[in-house]
C-alpha cells in the first residue's frame, strides 16, 4: 500500500479548470518528480492534493489507505501529509528557532518532547539554521528561508512530504545542499513528492517522474526511461527547438 | 455600465415607474395635510444624499459616509443664510449657498482622505459625521442646542408650499436620479465603475486614481448638499438632532438594501429604510437595532442590494443565514463549471483589423539603461539591459524569480526603480506614475486578467478607447471597440458578460483592451499561459499584427517555443541579471541559459 | 507652566485610557485585517455593566470584573460569528466588515439605549479613592494612574503573549501568512475567535477603569472607535507600541486643546492630528513588523 494515491483528480479555480483527470502514487522511500511548464498545473495539483480547493474538485486521495479526499489542510497536515509550497514561505517576523517549532503546533500539548525532538534534528539537518536560530527569518536569504519551510514542515514528522519547486529563484550551491536533504529525508522511510521546472536536477534525484502538461499526464515511468525520451524535453522547456 | 445584455428597461425599472407615479398621486389621493407632505418630504431629502452616496461608493467604489456630513453643512449653511436674508433668499438660493458649501466640504475632506486607500476614506468621513453634530451643537452661529428655525422667523416663507412644494421636492429627486443615470453611461461614470474594479487596473490605462476619485467624491457632495437645503425649506427648521451620526449609517443602509452600483438602488433603499423609520411609530426607540440588524443582514447576504440582485446566481451563505431559512437565500452554490474540453475557440484574428486600428499610433522605442530594483535584501533586477525598437518583439524569458514581471512591472511604472533609467523614444519614463505611463502609451496585460466582471467585453474595451480620448461620440466608440474585439476574434462574444468567460477569452479581451489604447509600447505579461491550442494561434497572430503595425512589443512568456517562433530578440534574465541577449536560436542555445534552464550540474545529487 | 504640565500628565493618563482600547483594535486587526468598528460600542458595554453591577446591584468591585470581563467577551464572540466571520474568507478589497461592525455597534448602543433608558451619565464609584493626588506639584486623580498602570501591565500582557505562548506565536503566523499558517494545522477561523476574545477582554478591562472616569454616556462607543482608528493611523496600523504612541498624542492633545482653546470643540483635536497625519505620513509613524495593510 502506498504512502499516498492519488486517483482521477480534477480541479481548477472557480469554473476554469486547471487540473484535468491525475493519478499518481508515491510509496515511502520514494522521491518522485512532477514536471511540467509554467501553468502545466503542478501547483494546483500539490495544492489540491494538501486540501486547499478553490473550485469544484472531483477524484480521490488516500493517504497510506485512508480516504483523504473530503479533508481540509489541517486534518492533512495532522495525518501526516505536509506540503511546503513555492516561494520559500516562512514567517517573516517570527525568528528562525519559532517558525520551526511553529511546524508541530497541533502537537503542542500531547507531545512538547517529540517536538523539541523534531526541533533538534532540523537543526542537524540544516547545520546553519542553528547558526541563526534567533535571527528573524524575514531577514534570511532565499536558500536559507527554503531550509526554514521544509525544517517546519519535517517537525510534523510527516510520512508525505510535498515540495514545489524548491529551487526556485535560489542559488545553485543551496539548491545543492536542499537536494541533499531531501534523499536524507527519503532515506529515511519518508515519501517525497517534487514538483520541479528545472528537468536535470529532478530527473537526477528521483526514481520515478510524471510529466504534466495542460492539466493532464502525458507521461510517466522511471526516470532512467523519461532522461531518454525526447518528449521530456520538449514539452517542459522546449528544447526541440534549441537545435534550430 | 450596463450590468448585463439585457434591454435597459428591466422589470426593476417598471417597479419604479410605479412607485414613482405613486408619489406623485399621492397628495391628491387625500394625504395633503402639511405634516404629511413634510414627512415625505423629509424622505425625498434623504433620497437626494443617498443618491449622492450612490455614486462615490456605488458607482466608484470608494466606501465614504461624506454625504452625511455634506448634508448637514449644506442643510446648515443655507438655514443661516435663510435666516439672515429671509426677505431675500428662498429655494433656489439655499440650493446655491449649499451647493458651494458643499463643494468646499468635498475638498477639505476628499483632498487629504483620499491619498491612502482601504478604508481610511470610510474611518475619516464617518469622524465628520461624528463631529459636525458636536460642533453645531456648541456654535452660537448654528443657534446650538435648538439650531435655527425659519418657522420662526417672522420674515421667512416658503414662497413654494403645500402640494406645490412636494412636487418640487419630488421633481429634484426625480432630476437627481436621472443625471445619476448618465453619469453612470458616460466616459466619466465608465472610469469611476472601472477603479471601482480595480485601481491597478484603471491606472494601466491610463486614469489617474487619486483625481477620478476626488471627482467622485465631490460629485457625491453636490446631491447631498442640495438634499440639506431642501431639508431645511421643507422643515423650516435644521437642529444637531436632524444630522446625527444615526443618519449616516441609516443612508449607508439605503443604498446597502438597495442595491450599490444601480441608478434605483438608493431610491428604492431609501424609501424603505428611510421611509420606515419615518412610521415606525412606537418602534421608534428599537430603530437602531432594526436598521442594525437589517444592515448586517445584507451587507453579509446580500451584498448586491435588492436592484443588483440576480437570482441565477444563488450563492454561498454563512452558516446562520442558513439556518434561518430564508426563502431565496439560502441553499449551496451552483457554479456553472465549464467542463474540461476545449471551449469553443475564437475565431481567427482579423490581422488587417488590427494593423488598421493601430494606423498612426506613435512607434517609439522603449529603453531600459542599468535598471535595479531591491526588495528587502532581494536583487528582483540587477543592472538589467533592455532595448526594444518598434515594429518588433522582444521576447523575455527566464525561470521563476528571475525578475521578468518585475521588468515590467517597473515599465509601466507600477515599482520605482533603484537605479538606471527607462525612457520611451529618448523621453525618461521612470519615476513617473502609472497612469501617466500608460497615456503615454504603454498598454499592458496582467498575469491574471483584470476585467470589470459585471460588464459585457464590449464595455471593458470601450474604457480604453474613451481613454485613449480620440474617438468622438458613444456611436463610434462602441464601434471602435467592436473592431477591437473582432481583430482577436472575439466579435461574437461581444456581448456577454466578462464574469462569464473563460480565463483564454479574459486574457485576449485583455490585448483587445489594449488594441484600443493605440499604445506604442505593449507589454504581454505571460499571455499564453493557460490558453487552448487554437487560443494561442490567434494569440500569436495577433501579436505579430501589433508588431507589424509599428509598436514596439516586450513579451515576458514561459512558453519558450511561442517566443522563439515569433521574437525578433529574445533577453534571457536569471536571478535579476541578464545573462544573454540576441537573435531567439542564439540565445536558446547560449551555455548560460540551457545551464540556469536545466540546473547546475555541480551539486546535483546522483 | 505647571498648567501646560498639568495637562501633559492628564493627556497622557486620559491617553492611557485610549492605549488600553487601541490595543485591542492591534490585536484584532493584526488576526483579521478588520477594523472593528464596534470595539468603542464594546467599551461602553463595559462601562454600563460596572455601572450596573455597582450602582443598582451594590455587588462588590470583584464582582464587577467577573462581569464586564465575561460579558463583554461573550458580545465580542458573538460579534465575530455575525458580522466578522463571513468576510473572513473573502478577498482583500472587500470592506464589507466595516458595514458590519458599524452596523453591530449600532445595534449594541441601541440596545443599551433601550436597556439603561435616556438617563443622564452618572459617575460610577471607583476602586480607588477619589482624593486628589498630589505628586510634587502636580494634581491628578488615582483613577487616572491606575489607568496608566493597568496599561503598562496589559501591554506586557499581551507581548509576553505574543512572544512566549503558542497561542500568540500561532496569531502571529496567521498576521504574516496565513495560507501557511492554515497549512501548518492554525485554522484562521479560531485565530479570528481568539482576536475577538482577547479584543473583548481588553475592552472589558477598556470599560471598567474607564467608568469611574467617564460617565456612563451611551455615545461613547464611536468617538472611541474613531480615536481608535487614528491612534492607529498615527502609530502606524499593526504596531501595538505604534498604538499606544498614538493614543498617547491624542490624550495630550486634547488636554492642551482644551487648556488653550474650548474644551467644547475637544474632538477638534484628535480630527486636526488626523488631517496631519494623513498629510505628512499617511502610513503611520512606525514600521512593524508585521505586514502593513492600506
Amino acid at each position: 500500500m502506498s504512502a499516498l494515491v492519488v486517483r482521477g483528480l480534477s480541479t481548477g479555480y472557480g469554473s476554469v479548470p486547471v487540473v484535468s483527470d491525475v493519478s499518481l502514487e508515491v510509496d515511502r522511500g520514494e522521491l518522485v518528480a512532477l514536471l511540467g511548464r509554467n501553468g502545466a498545473g503542478k501547483s494546483t495539483t500539490l495544492s489540491a492534493i494538501a486540501g486547499e480547493r478553490y473550485g469544484p474538485t472531483s477524484g480521490t486521495v488516500e493517504l497510506c489507505g485512508r480516504d483523504v479526499s473530503r479533508a481540509g489542510p489541517a486534518a492533512l497536515y495532522l495525518a501526516g501529509l505536509a506540503l511546503v509550497p513555492e516561494g520559500h514561505r516562512v514567517f517573516p517576523s517570527l525568528t528562525v528557532a519559532e517558525n520551526v517549532r511553529l511546524g508541530g503546533f497541533p502537537w503542542r500539548r500531547k507531545k512538547a518532547d517529540a517536538i523539541e525532538q523534531g526541533v533538534e534534528r532540523v537543526m542537524e539537518l540544516f547545520p546553519v539554521l542553528a547558526r541563526y536560530a534567533s535571527r528573524e527569518a524575514g531577514a534570511l536569504s532565499g536558500g536559507q528561508q527554503q531550509m526554514v519551510a521544509i525544517g517546519q514542515a519535517l517537525v510534523a514528522d510527516p510520512v508525505v512530504l510535498m515540495i514545489d519547486e524548491p529551487s526556485s529563484g535560489l542559488a545553485p550551491a543551496v539548491v545543492g545542499d536542499i537536494y541533499r536533504a531531501l534523499t536524507v529525508l527519503r532515506d529515511e522511510g519518508r515519501a517525497v513528492l517534487l514538483v520541479e521546472q528545472s528537468i536535470d536536477r529532478a530527473l537526477a534525484a528521483a526514481s520515478r517522474a510524471y510529466v504534466l502538461e495542460r492539466g493532464s499526464v502525458v507521461l510517466s515511468g522511471p526516470t532512467a526511461e523519461l532522461r531518454a525520451d525526447d518528449r521530456v524535453a520538449a514539452i517542459v522547456r522546449g528544447a526541440a527547438v534549441v537545435e534550430g | 455600465m450596463r450590468r448585463a445584455a439585457a434591454a435597459r428597461i428591466t422589470p426593476a425599472w417598471g417597479v419604479g415607474i410605479v412607485v414613482v407615479l405613486a408619489l406623485v398621486v399621492w397628495p391628491y389621493l387625500g394625504h395633503s395635510q402639511a405634516y404629511q407632505l413634510t414627512r415625505l418630504e423629509y424622505i425625498f431629502t434623504g433620497l437626494m444624499v443617498a443618491i449622492g452616496l450612490n455614486i462615490v461608493t456605488g458607482y466608484a467604489g470608494q466606501l465614504s459616509l461624506g454625504p452625511g456630513a455634506v448634508y448637514a453643512v449644506g442643510g446648515y449653511a443655507a438655514a443661516i443664510v435663510a435666516n439672515d436674508h429671509a426677505s431675500v433668499v428662498g429655494l433656489a438660493g439655499m440650493c446655491g449657498v449649499a451647493l458651494v458649501a458643499s463643494a468646499v466640504l468635498g475638498l477639505v475632506i476628499g483632498v487629504p482622505s483620499l491619498r491612502v486607500g482601504g478604508f481610511y476614506l470610510g474611518m475619516t468621513t464617518l469622524f465628520f459625521a461624528l463631529v459636525i453634530p458636536t460642533v453645531v451643537a456648541n456654535l452660537k452661529l448654528t443657534g446650538k442646542e435648538q439650531g435655527i428655525s425659519l418657522l420662526a422667523n417672522i420674515d421667512f416663507h416658503q414662497h413654494v408650499s403645500g402640494v406645490a412644494l412636494y412636487q418640487v421636492t419630488l421633481a429634484a429627486v426625480l432630476v437627481l436620479l436621472v443625471l445619476s443615470w448618465l453619469l453612470l453611461e458616460s466616459r466619466l461614470g465608465h472610469r469611476f465603475v472601472t477603479l471601482a474594479t480595480s485601481e491597478e487596473l484603471a491606472s494601466s490605462i491610463g486614469i489617474p486614481p487619486y483625481r477620478t476619485k476626488l471627482l467622485a467624491f465631490l460629485l457625491s457632495a453636490l446631491p447631498a448638499g442640495i438634499g440639506g437645503a431642501f431639508y431645511a425649506y421643507t422643515q423650516q427648521f435644521i437642529s444637531p438632532g436632524s444630522v446625527s451620526p444615526q443618519l449616516s449609517i441609516y443612508l449607508l443602509a439605503a443604498c446597502v438594501v438597495g442595491g450599490f452600483g444601480t441608478v434605483l438602488g438608493p431610491f428604492v433603499g431609501g424609501l424603505i429604510v428611510i421611509g420606515l423609520s419615518q412610521y415606525l411609530g412606537r418602534f421608534e426607540q428599537y430603530e437602531g437595532i432594526i436598521f442594525g440588524v437589517l444592515l448586517v443582514l445584507f451587507a453579509v447576504g446580500l451584498p448586491e442590494g435588492i436592484m443588483g440582485f440576480e437570482p441565477r446566481r444563488v450563492r454561498v451563505r454563512p452558516v446562520w443565514l442558513r439556518a434561518l431559512r430564508l426563502p431565496g437565500l439560502g441553499g449551496p452554490r451552483v457554479e456553472p463549471v465549464v467542463r474540461a474540453v476545449e471551449p469553443s475557440a475564437p475565431r481567427p484574428a482579423a490581422v488587417g483589423a488590427v494593423a488598421e486600428l493601430l494606423s498612426g499610433a506613435p512607434a517609439e522605442r522603449l529603453e531600459a539603461r542599468n535598471v535595479s530594483r531591491a526588495f528587502g535584501g532581494v536583487r528582483a533586477l540587477d543592472d538589467v539591459d533592455v532595448t526594444v525598437r518598434p515594429g518588433t518583439i522582444h521576447g523575455l524569458i527566464g525561470s521563476n524569480g528571475s525578475g521578468k514581471t518585475t521588468l515590467l512591472n517597473v515599465v509601466s511604472g507600477y515599482y520605482a526603480i533603484d537605479r538606471g533609467r527607462i525612457a520611451l523614444g529618448g523621453a525618461r519614463i521612470d519615476g513617473r506614475s502609472t497612469h501617466r505611463i500608460a497615456a503615454a502609451g504603454v498598454a499592458r496585460t496582467f498575469q491574471t486578467p483584470k476585467l470589470v466582471e459585471r460588464g459585457t467585453l464590449v464595455d471593458n474595451v470601450l474604457v480604453a478607447v474613451e481613454q485613449r480620448g480620440e474617438v468622438r461620440g458613444r456611436r463610434a466608440a462602441v464601434d471602435t471597440a467592436r473592431r477591437c474585439l473582432a481583430a482577436v476574434g472575439l466579435a461574437e462574444r461581444a456581448d456577454e458578460r466578462a464574469g462569464t468567460q473563460p480565463h483564454g477569452t479574459r486574457r485576449l479581451v485583455e490585448v483587445a483592451r489594449a488594441l484600443a489604447l493605440r499604445p506604442g509600447v505593449v507589454l504581454l505579461d505571460e499571455p499564453g499561459a493557460g490558453l487552448s491550442a487554437p487560443e494561442v494561434d490567434v494569440l500569436r497572430d495577433v501579436i505579430v499584427a501589433i508588431a507589424r503595425a509599428g509598436a514596439a512589443v516586450l513579451v515576458v512568456e514561459h512558453n519558450v517555443p511561442l517566443v522563439l517562433e515569433i521574437a525578433d530578440e529574445v533577453t534571457a534574465l536569471h536571478e535579476g541579471r541578464v545573462i544573454a541577449t540576441g537573435l531567439p536560436g542564439d540565445v536558446a542555445a547560449h551555455p548560460d541559459v540551457v545551464a540556469a534552464f536545466l540546473g547546475a550540474n555541480e551539486g546535483l545529487v546522483s | 507652566m505647571t498648567l501646560f504640565v498639568n495637562a501633559v500628565i492628564t493627556g497622557i493618563a486620559v491617553g492611557a485610557v485610549y492605549g488600553l482600547i487601541t490595543i485591542g483594535y492591534t490585536v484584532v486587526f493584526n488576526a483579521t485585517r478588520v477594523f472593528n468598528l464596534a470595539q468603542g460600542d464594546l467599551v461602553m458595554v463595559g462601562v454600563l455593566l460596572s455601572y450596573w453591577v455597582l450602582d443598582v446591584q451594590h455587588w462588590p468591585q470583584v464582582a464587577a470584573v467577573v462581569v464586564v470581563l465575561v460579558g463583554v467577551a461573550a458580545v465580542a464572540l458573538v460579534e465575530e460569528r455575525i458580522a466578522v466571520r463571513p468576510f473572513l474568507g473573502r478577498s482583500r478589497d472587500n470592506i464589507g466588515w466595516f458595514i458590519s461592525t458599524l452596523a453591530f455597534g449600532l445595534v449594541i448602543e441601541t440596545v443599551v439605549v433601550r436597556l439603561y433608558g435616556n438617563n443622564p451619565p452618572r459617575p460610577v464609584p471607583s476602586p480607588l479613592p477619589s482624593t486628589r493626588l498630589h505628586i510634587g506639584s502636580i494634581a491628578t486623580r488615582p483613577q487616572l494612574l491606575f489607568a496608566i498602570g493597568v496599561l503598562v501591565v496589559v501591554t506586557i500582557a499581551v507581548e509576553v503573549f505574543y512572544r512566549r505562548t503558542w497561542l500568540g506565536q500561532a496569531m502571529r503566523a496567521t498576521a504574516d501568512d496565513r495560507d501557511v499558517a492554515a497549512l501548518r494545522g492554525i485554522d484562521p477561523r479560531r485565530v479570528s475567535v481568539i482576536a475577538f476574545l482577547i479584543g473583548g477582554l481588553l475592552a472589558g478591562i477598556g470599560g471598567y477603569v474607564v467608568a469611574p472616569i467617564v460617565y456612563a454616556d451611551v455615545t461613547i462607543g464611536l468617538t472611541y472607535s474613531i480615536k481608535g482608528f487614528i491612534a492607529l493611523a498615527i502609530g502606524g496600523f499593526g504596531s501595538i507600541r505604534g498604538g499606544i504612541i498614538g493614543a498617547l498624542a491624542i490624550g495630550v492633545a486634547e488636554q492642551l486643546f482644551d487648556l488653550y482653546i474650548d474644551p467644547r470643540y475637544e474632538i477638534v483635536a484628535s480630527l486636526a492630528l488626523l488631517m496631519i497625519i494623513l498629510a505628512v505620513r499617511p502610513t503611520g509613524l512606525f514600521r512593524n513588523a508585521v505586514v502593513r495593510e492600506v
